[in-house]
């Protein structure tokens, strides 16, 4: 083991209830701050735009030529679909476009369906065309501006606060630390050697924080996909896979950037450990 | 082994706590620096040690010139130097962790640390008590233990600041019988001390110390 995973390892295991309070704080601050950045990714409505459909929706658009009989069969066997999760039957007055065909919408069980869905629909006899949507809007509506002003107050409030946090937490964990600091330097441990593990504790909580918003995240997605109709008008981004990932990887860097800014913040401290 | 001359010390405000200071000590050496409270024994001691950057005149510690060594060869030098604070504090571990700890951060292993704590503790005496929490052991135990931490990793000076205060007189006869003993296998020792000091040998050099000058050899 090395003197950095020794010394790591001492100091961590130094931590106290008090110190670890304080850290703990400190690690929901950087998760909040996270969350509050992923919000502008992940909140707002789909953008409306010119199609009826909403994702996981597909419109079955079938031939004029079919008897009233023939419309009521193809429905009972769509219904009948594992995949289908609901039919609905179109009038005319419905429609946007005012066309005259018989139209029929089905919502597929979950978004992923929706291509496998469209395929087996399109190969039933009558259906003239069809048409669906396996992801939201790519744009989304922008949300209310005291909405930003109010995300931007909070990143800024959450990383002041939780610098204060990890001031205190690390100036704590220094004070349960200082004969082992002190008989350090009495041994002639370079500073930056004393440093460098305290400063990767912050570190530490920055990547805890990260890995506990992305395992959110992805649940909170999951249940976006099975539910895109719940999600569709607040939080759009939680329905497209690529804007979650996305946000997901923007979250780490800027977690363990955080987590590691404590952690120096921390490691100045040291200088006020003197024998 | 240590060579100091000229040495000049003021603090902040003026005061003067080391004036012209001349030292000399021997390798192989073990001398008494006896004073008074406030006398500028741990201002010296701290100044041989390299923990305390020094202000004017020259101090040679080891065939270094302390005053020129950059971060790097500081620490360096502080390595070759079992150096034992006034208030030395031991950590809330075992006897034996105690010195392992100061071991691993010096970069050894786990077997190797084991290995020469052991060899540590065997000098110093206190073999019988490895498991022991260091906080649990007598006063001459944690000075035995304190001095054991210094001289683990095998230094070539040590350095002791006042080790015999708050010791009974038994004790302190003991604290001395052993740095004798280790000053016997070859390690150069300066200890400093109020007066009175226990017997001592003849053969051991007492230094005094008064208002910052070195009075008397």
């Amino acid at each position: 083991m090395s003197v950095f995973l020794f010394l790591l390892c001492e100091f961590i295991g130094s931590i106290r209830a008090r110190t670890g309070v304080l850290l703990l704080y400190f690690l929901l601050l950087i998760f909040s701050f996270l969350a509050l950045f992923s919000c502008f990714f992940l909140l707002g409505a789909t953008e409306k735009d010119d199609q009826l459909l909403m994702p996981g929706e597909i419109t079955l658009y079938l031939s004029g030529q079919l008897s009233v009989q023939q419309v009521q069969d193809l429905y009972l066997n769509i219904r009948d679909m594992q995949e289908v999760r609901q039919i609905n039957y179109l009038f005319h007055q419905e429609l946007d476009k005012g066309l005259g065909a018989n139209v029929l919408l089905v919502r597929a069980v979950s978004i992923d369906m929706v291509p496998a869905l469209h395929s087996a629909l399109g190969q039933l006899e009558g259906v003239a065309r069809v048409e669906s949507r396996a992801s939201a809007n790519k744009t989304t509506l922008s949300f209310s501006t005291a909405l930003r002003i109010g995300l931007l107050v909070g990143l800024g409030i959450t990383v002041l606060a939780g610098l204060v946090l990890a001031r205190m937490g690390f100036a704590e964990l220094l004070r349960s630390c200082t004969n082992r600091i002190r008989l350090l330097r009495l041994s002639g441990t370079p500073e930056q050697t004393i440093r460098f593990p305290i400063a990767a504790i912050g570190a530490i909580c920055g990547l805890i924080a990260t890995a506990l918003l992305i395992a959110i995240i992805y649940v909170l997605h999951s249940f976006a996909v099975a539910n895109p109709q719940q999600f569709s008008s607040t939080a759009s981004g939680l329905i497209d896979t690529g804007t979650v990932l996305m946000t997901s990887l923007l979250c780490v860097p800027l977690g363990l950037l955080l987590g590691s800014l404590g952690g120096i913040l921390g490691a100045s401290l040291t200088e006020s450990c003197n024998s | 082994m240590i060579q100091v001359s000229e040495l000049h010390f003021s603090t902040d405000d003026g005061f003067t706590v080391l004036e012209n200071v001349h030292l000399h000590i021997n390798r192989g050496e073990l001398a008494f620096l006896i004073g008074a409270s406030h006398a500028g024994k741990s201002l010296l001691l701290g100044l041989l040690a390299a923990q305390i950057p020094s202000q004017q005149g020259q101090i040679l510690v080891c065939g270094r010139n302390i005053a020129r060594l950059n971060k790097e060869k500081t620490f360096a030098l502080r390595r070759k130097i079992g150096f034992l604070p006034q208030h030395f504090t031991l950590l809330p571990k075992s006897v034996a962790d105690n010195i392992i700890f100061k071991l691993r951060a010096l970069g050894n292993s786990r077997e190797q640390s084991e290995e020469q704590a052991l060899t540590a503790l065997e000098t110093v005496g206190l073999i019988d008590k490895l498991s022991t929490p260091a906080t649990e052991l007598k006063a001459i135990d944690q000075l035995k233990l304190a001095i054991a931490t210094s001289i683990c990793n095998e230094p070539s000076l040590l350095l002791c600041d006042e080790p015999l205060g708050g010791l009974s007189p038994e004790d302190k006869s003991e604290a001395i019988a052993l740095l004798e003993r280790l000053n016997a296998r070859g390690l150069t020792i300066l200890v400093t001390a109020k007066s009175p000091l226990p017997p001592i040998r003849a053969s051991h050099r007492t230094i005094l110390i008064t208002d910052g000058r070195i009075k008397e050899e």
